[in-house]
């Protein structure tokens, strides 16, 4: 029995052989490379700067983070879409730098690894704060590397605490050799955050935070079930409304076909609005496009589901009854509405042909989440 | 019978070509993906044929084949061909474009030979590379200093009938040297026979 020193993959259909010899074929991917940085750093003592305070809730689930991280417990921050999840672990990193360790921020979305290294730089001016991912992975150095999963294979045992980001996104979640990549990365010491954590990662210390930081509920979406003529209809008057009040929305769609389909169709009504999906190019233009408010709408996949922050957005997600919208997704999507203090509400609307039990559960969830307030 | 591409199974293929094969190692759905071409063209008054286009997914296996060093991929590319290839070149003999022997060290085995083993002809290695030299690493105009680097093993009795075989070709500037140096030798006929090639 051959078991894989890199990825712990035991599955012998996944093992071939050169000259009598077995290789691993799962993580046949990743190169042999590793980073050459050493794991400990001096200590550096830094406090973070921030332009607001956090909130009692928050401060309290810091120093409990930072409770565990001594006792060498590993914590899953079960908080709602918006919580300030970010904000919440700087004193554990400010803790781990001072005792000279390298801080991994883990997150599956490329997207949102640039804007949380752009983030944390901000945060931490004094400090080397290097963003890795693919293509982007010439310079390997710095005391906080927010790293995409893929690039987890480059850090083994180089971290002395490890924070995860969105542990239940794709690329990462059902992954067994991402897993064990991360896994590799630091001995004890780590951090998992998510909205919608899956059952597997309640075995660690659970902490829970259900208020959003400006105290105001989660929208909670609502369910629309109508024909396809009378989805098309509802939806021109919806965005012919949110045209006139000047509100940003966002339309979901299950897949590409249907996002371009959409799209083509929409288009003809509202000259403002574009597609965004997995296999267009210029993302960030569209993205900056988006935020000077050229485009006023965007049908976009679950590619958006999750770590973007509009102000005021408005949500709508199409086929939510389709197989692809499970709880988790419908979940992550309406916690995109009303994350800014100007803007602290806003509509989410499910539309579907039929009401799905995906649906219903994440409804629900939300729902009881809201009453903790 | 799993894919070694998608790692599934795929029992419940409906595919024609069963009905003459056992069964094949590559999934149906992986094989769509392939661009089968079968071009014919003339290289230096040789015919050739070349099976695919090299893009996409073909580029992609070749490389974790050459590049990755998996040859669990190496019978994928041939197999659905092989007899009927077996059959149309019968008679000849098959000579490797040679690559450096420290790459093939490194990697434990020929990439060219794995691909083509499952070819039911006899099979020589005559030609071999005197030093490091990558085509791929160089511009179209300088492709053409290959002239330099192969060389035919001496003493060794060259077939009549050749069948020159590669995995990809580009301008052609190997290939042809490659034939040149056959007849040279002694070779009376020489056909080629490329796994993809770069259609512009």
């Amino acid at each position: 029995m051959y078991r894989c020193p890199r990825c712990g993959n035991i599955n012998q259909l996944y093992i071939g052989y050169i000259n009598n010899i077995p290789y691993c074929r799962r993580c046949i991917g990743f190169k042999k490379k590793v980073a050459p940085i050493s794991p400990n750093l001096k200590s550096i003592i830094v406090t973070p700067k921030l332009n607001y305070e956090l909130s009692k809730e928050q401060k309290q689930i810091s120093s409990q983070l930072v409770d565990n991280y001594k006792k060498g417990q590993n914590t899953l921050v079960y908080a709602v879409c918006g919580a300030g999840k970010t904000e919440i672990v700087l004193q554990v990193i400010t803790y781990a730098l001072s005792l000279g360790r390298r801080v991994g921020f883990i997150i599956p979305r490329r997207e949102v690894v640039k804007e949380i290294a752009k983030r944390l730089a901000e945060i931490f001016p004094t400090i080397r704060v290097n963003a890795i991912y693919g293509g982007h992975n010439q310079e390997l150095d710095g005391d906080i590397l927010v790293l995409t999963a893929h690039q987890a294979y480059l850090y083994a045992n180089k971290f002395g605490l490890v924070i995860i980001d969105e542990i239940d996104a794709f690329p990462y979640y059902g992954n067994q050799t991402l897993k064990a990549f991360v896994e590799r990365t630091c001995n004890e010491g780590f951090i998992y955050l998510s909205a919608t954590p899956p059952k597997e990662y309640e075995t660690n210390k659970v902490v829970t935070l259900f208020k959003r930081y400006h105290r105001y509920p989660l929208p909670e979406p609502v369910i629309i079930k109508k024909s396809e003529l009378g989805q098309i209809i509802w939806m021109v008057k919806k965005l012919r409304q949110y045209y006139f009040d000047k509100k940003p929305c966002f339309v979901y769609l299950p897949t590409i076909k249907l996002c371009k389909r959409y799209y083509f169709f929409y288009h003809l009504f509202f000259p403002s609005c574009y597609l965004f999906h997995s296999l267009i190019e210029n993302k960030d233009e569209i993205i900056k496009k988006f935020r000077n408010g050229e485009y006023k709408v965007l049908f976009t996949t679950t590619i958006l589901e999750r770590g973007i922050t509009f102000p005021n957005l408005q949500v709508i997600v199409l086929y939510s009854d389709h197989l692809l919208f499970n709880e988790m997704n419908l979940i992550q999507i309406a916690g995109r509405v009303g994350r800014n203090y100007k803007y602290p509400s806003g509509e989410v609307y499910f539309l579907g042909k039929t009401v799905s039990e995906g649906m219903k559960i994440a409804v629900s969830k939300i729902k009881s989440a809201n009453l903790f307030i | 019978m799993i894919c070694p591409l998608c790692n599934k199974s795929h029992h419940d293929d409906a595919d024609l070509n069963l009905l003459f094969h056992d069964e094949f190692k590559l999934c149906y759905r992986c094989y769509l993906k392939f661009e089968v071409i079968f071009k014919r063209f003339k290289i230096n008054d040789c015919t050739a044929i070349a099976i695919y286009r090299y893009e996409g997914a073909i580029k992609d296996c070749l490389f974790q084949l050459k590049g990755q060093y998996d040859i669990s991929l190496a019978p994928i590319f041939l197999e659905r061909f092989s007899f009927y290839l077996s059959v149309y070149y019968e008679g000849y003999t098959i000579v490797y474009v040679p690559s450096y022997y420290i790459d093939d060290q490194k990697r434990g085995f020929n990439h060219v030979e794995v691909i083509f083993e499952c070819l039911k002809l006899s099979k020589t290695r005559l030609l071999y590379k005197n030093k490091q030299y990558k085509q791929s690493e160089r511009h179209y105009s300088e492709r053409e200093e290959i002239n330099q680097v192969i060389e035919i093993i001496p003493n060794q009795k060259v077939p009549r009938k050749i069948l020159l075989v590669d995995d990809v070709m580009t301008s052609g500037n190997t290939l042809k040297k490659c034939i040149n140096v056959l007849k040279e030798n002694g070779a009376k006929k020489v056909k080629v026979l490329i796994l993809s090639m770069v259609c512009r």
